[in-house]
């Protein structure tokens, strides 16, 4: 077996050394009542060409679509061909956790400056090194906001326009005060204000989570919100299933959120059914010893020379067990490295001109549209996403439609709720050349 | 010769101070359609002009950035590398092929379900395959990591004493020896934790149980084997006894590759388990993460696994659950860590019976890897202190107890070792131990990597003897000098800013 490199001489010569028979003998702790005896159910070992040929058929299973226009927290983009290059370099890939600092200084310094990048992007002071994903992300946002006010038993006020899955996993991170939990709801494609304004009058808030752009795709006024959260002294934490958006809007930062999550699939991971990707989290200076995961620092080596290291472990469960500030212990680091790498390419520019590209070809199809009787289209303002109302005709439909022809035109949004089975989610993106657009807009313009 | 030898290595600035103003490190097609000015059609939106901070680098000089920062790391097809607890076994290529197919990568969550059939495919595999090895019933392969898992599988456990009304079972007994992740799991679910104090013997015992045992107790978690490598040789009775009280047995996974064909978890009295793909089934660490923490249960709680979850329909059709009552609901977006699934298929499709018929590549994996580790103790039992001088398993545990004579602890001999060109070995771990060295060599070895680390281990034991300063100023030969991490915390940077 190619994957283990005893041969059975080898193996004779250390049992030799143990001065046993068989490696029976090793197994003796095992009482024999619980050994398996006999064969199990399991198939035959497949050689490196059996598993590709295994693989071919299961991908012969289902053609692949083309071009898709699913987004709703997915978002497929242009993954220059360095990141995949860089990022499976076994020195990156096959590393653990880098626990010990002098033979671990690539990973660090690519932590210490995603942290920094991450910081630039959502406006925020202090960032980890990620979590797991977007969603899971918000849950220990959420926890470590309940930490923070663990004296207080506000409200915690939810968007109505939170992503279906966020705020199951919100709810399962945060199960022990579902009590505290309240919705907004949305108005018009956006978190309606009006009821915000008057439920912070009415009744003490602790908490408030908004998610733009949006489940609709729409961006929330944050100016308004931010005032708002300081005005009441809510504890504000927002999440982004598209960071991209950040090219074209102020971080939440800037307007005085206390915590930024967002999904980071966006930067340098493509969509692989939503995962591996990773999770930004990034908040205040002030709540550092409240932050879960790992978080890099620099400092010096016995040298003088600049070094970067793992610092204020003693937030973390390796060290404060009971007491630490999440379980998490294995994170996303590859995917975050992908996003790192991705990033360091676009740079400053880039950055805004992927966002332009991307805003730019989804107001191309919006506007296109508007045109057409029998659909409705908030007025909101929008990034890469966009909230089409069928009125009459049913979103699965469509979909299945287009399916037929093995191409994508969205993501019905009735699977997360009946009330919303008019409405498909549409993504658009640098991806999209102006003839699947003008695809796009043709079928739809036929179908309603 | 020596075994290490100076290579060259550029010290390498961070992307901000690379950065000069009109570089350019990307492409982008001519834009086709008109283009659309935010700041023309939004009304309460300021739209950002770019993101200060920002670095302009060309595409050469970011992967020159990236290719140096890589050879300042360890990694497995390095050498050895003997995290105890870590399982840092070969990953195999084969798998990165193809976990990049496009079906996998191009897979969208939310695609209608004609175009997922292979996304959802590997995973029914991989369900099935884990539940042969293990003979738990019901899997979910949505937690990201084994602490995920944890999460996962105690709010199960959480779960199923709810809805029997079992309002009063609010403690989880746990070894002192456990990793750090299971009482902080315990941590975030509310729960009392209970500390199981260590037997001399290593394992677990009965009547270490039984004075513990009250009403009040939903369940244990244990590892098996534990972190100090040995099996808990009273792990059925200590489940028979929990069962009797209506308490859960949670295993925790992260050593499963010693016992993989030898035992089943399920035979072992175990009601729920998490596996950590990452380190059993070889997905690579990615220099911490990303991972798999899959779940399994016994048949009684399946119905409170998270959604969605994936069966077979008995015409063997994928068939998808989004909601089911008694779920403990969604622990993570979309499928989990799909990316590593694909590749944990691969390498389980790859492990199985042998061709002549005789037993399965994974049985010989596990006896590898115990017969490693244990030719591991038998080199040093000369040199170091081994606190539980017994048959291990996949990992031995060594102490720093007789070298303390000459003032070498444990760091210094850790430091040490990467003079002699090793990633050290998992150090202060389990707490239970003073000093603690765990190594796990994994089967992935030959005999002679083994011979020359512990001629490194022997020889280093010698120099604490005899010239112990030499460890005290270690590594001498690492990229860098002893890092200070005191100052990391004092004077804190946690991000670049423009000096």
């Amino acid at each position: 077996m190619k994957y283990i490199p005893q041969s059975s001489e080898d193996r004779q010569s250390l049992l030799e050394a143990l001065g046993l028979k068989s490696t029976e003998e090793l197994f003796c702790e095992i009482p024999e009542s619980l050994r398996i005896r006999g064969d199990i159910n399991y198939p035959p070992a497949q050689s490196e060409l059996e598993l590709r040929q295994t693989f071919n058929q299961i991908e012969s299973l289902a053609p692949l679509p083309n071009p898709s226009f699913a987004g709703c927290g997915i978002y497929p983009h242009d993954v220059p061909a360095i990141v995949g290059f860089l990022q499976s370099r076994s020195e990156f890939a096959t590393a653990y956790t880098p626990y010990q600092p002098e033979i671990s200084q690539g990973l660090l310094q690519c932590i210490f400056e995603f942290q920094t990048l991450a910081c630039q992007l959502t406006e925020m002071e202090l960032s980890n090194a990620s979590l797991y994903d977007g969603a899971t992300s918000l849950g220990e946002a959420l926890l470590m906001g309940l930490r923070i006010r663990k004296k207080s038993d506000g409200k915690i006020l939810v968007s109505e326009l939170l992503h279906p899955h966020y705020d199951e996993v919100l709810r399962t991170y945060c199960e022990a005060f579902l009590d505290r939990f309240e919705v907004v709801p949305e108005k018009n494609g956006r978190l309606d204000l009006d009821f915000l304004k008057s439920r912070l009058k009415n009744g003490q808030v602790d908490f408030l989570i908004t998610q733009s752009p949006n489940f609709f795709g729409g961006l929330e006024s944050y100016s308004e919100i931010g005032s708002l959260a300081k005005e009441h002294d809510v504890f504000w934490i927002s999440s982004t299933m598209e960071p991209l958006s950040f090219g074209l809007t102020r971080g939440p930062g800037f307007y005085g959120a206390d915590i930024v999550t967002a999904e980071g699939q966006s930067f340098g991971n493509q969509p692989f059914l939503g995962g591996s990707s990773y999770g930004i989290f990034c908040t205040r200076n002030e709540f550092l010893r409240n932050l879960p995961g790992r978080l890099v620092g620099e400092t010096l080596d016995e040298a003088g020379r600049r070094s970067f290291t793992l610092t204020f472990a003693t937030r973390e469960q390796f060290i404060r067990r009971g007491r630490a500030t999440s379980n998490i212990c294995t994170n996303n680091n590859l995917n975050m490295l992908a996003g790192l790498i991705h990033l360091a390419t676009l740079g400053k520019r880039g950055m805004s001109d992927l966002a332009k590209i991307n805003f730019s070809k989804t107001e191309y199809v919006k506007s296109a549209l508007l045109e057409v009787s029998g659909l409705k289209i908030e007025s909101t303002p929008t990034f890469n996403e966009f909230c089409l109302d069928l009125k009459n005709r049913s979103a699965h439909e469509l979909v299945e439609k287009s399916a037929d022809q093995n191409w994508v035109c969205g993501v019905d949004l009735g699977r997360f709720k009946k009330t919303w089975k008019h409405k498909l989610l549409i993504h658009t993106s640098e991806l999209h050349n102006k003839n699947q657009l003008d695809r796009l807009i043709q079928f739809i313009q036929q179908e309603v | 010769m020596s075994r290490v030898t100076p290579i060259l290595t550029i010290e390498e600035p961070l992307l901000f101070e690379k950065s000069q103003p009109g570089r350019i490190g990307y492409s982008f097609p001519k834009l086709d359609v008109p283009e659309v000015l935010a700041d023309t059609i939004w009304k309460d939106i300021e739209p950002r002009a770019q993101v200060d901070g920002f670095p302009e680098i060309s595409e050469n000089e970011v992967v020159r950035h990236f290719t140096r920062l890589s050879q300042k790391n360890c990694a497995i097809d390095l050498g050895l590398y003997p995290l105890g607890s870590c399982t840092m076994k070969y990953n195999p290529k084969i798998n990165e092929e193809i976990a990049q197919r496009k079906s996998f990568s191009q897979s969208h969550p939310f695609w209608t379900s004609r175009f997922l059939s292979p996304a959802f495919r590997v995973q029914l595999e991989l369900q099935k395959l884990l539940t042969a090895i293990t003979g738990l019933e019901a899997f979910s392969l949505q937690p990201s990591a084994g602490a995920h898992g944890e999460f996962t599988g105690m709010k199960i456990i959480q779960a199923y004493h709810r809805n029997k009304s079992n309002h009063h079972k609010t403690k989880i007994l746990i070894p002192e020896s456990a990793h750090g992740t299971n009482p902080a799991t315990c941590a975030m679910l509310g729960y009392e934790i209970v500390s199981i104090p260590t037997h001399p013997s290593g394992v677990v015992q009965v009547s270490d149980i039984q004075p513990l045992l009250s009403d009040e107790v939903a369940g244990i978690m244990m590892t098996n084997p534990n972190t100090c490598g040995l099996f808990e040789t009273h792990i059925r009775e200590i489940a028979d006894l929990l069962h009797s009280k209506d308490a859960l047995f949670y295993m925790d996974g992260a050593n499963f590759n010693a016992i993989l064909g030898i035992t089943r978890p399920a035979d072992l009295g175990v009601d729920v388990m998490h596996i950590n793909l990452h380190k059993t089934f070889s997905t690579p660490h990615g220099g911490g993460g990303p991972g798999a923490g899959a779940v399994g249960v016994r048949a009684f709680l399946k119905d409170f696994l998270p959604t969605p979850t994936i069966h077979e329909s008995s015409d063997a059709e994928v068939q998808i659950i989004e909601k089911s009552p008694l779920s403990i609901g969604r622990v993570g977006g979309f499928y989990g860590n799909f990316s590593i699934l694909v590749r944990a298929l691969a390498y389980m499709l790859s492990i199985g019976r042998k061709p002549s018929g005789e037993g399965a590549y994974f049985k010989d994996i596990a006896e590898a890897a115990v017969l490693n580790a244990n030719y591991i103790r038998h080199r040093l039992k000369d040199h170091f202190s081994i606190p539980f001088d017994r048959n291990c398993m996949h990992e031995v545990l060594l102490s720093d107890s007789l070298q303390q004579e000459f003032g070498i602890k444990t760091n210094d001999i850790a430091k040490r070792l990467m003079d002699y060109g090793y990633h050290p070995m998992t150090v202060y771990f389990p707490l239970v131990v003073q000093g603690a060295m765990l190594i796990e060599p994994t089967e992935s070895e030959t005999k002679e990597n083994l011979d020359e680390f512990c001629a490194a281990m022997i020889a280093i034991a010698k120099e604490a003897r005899e010239s112990p300063e030499i460890l005290h100023s270690a590594p001498h030969l690492a990229f860098r000098k002893k890092v200070d991490e005191l100052r990391a915390q004092k004077s804190a940077r946690l991000r670049w800013s423009p000096s």
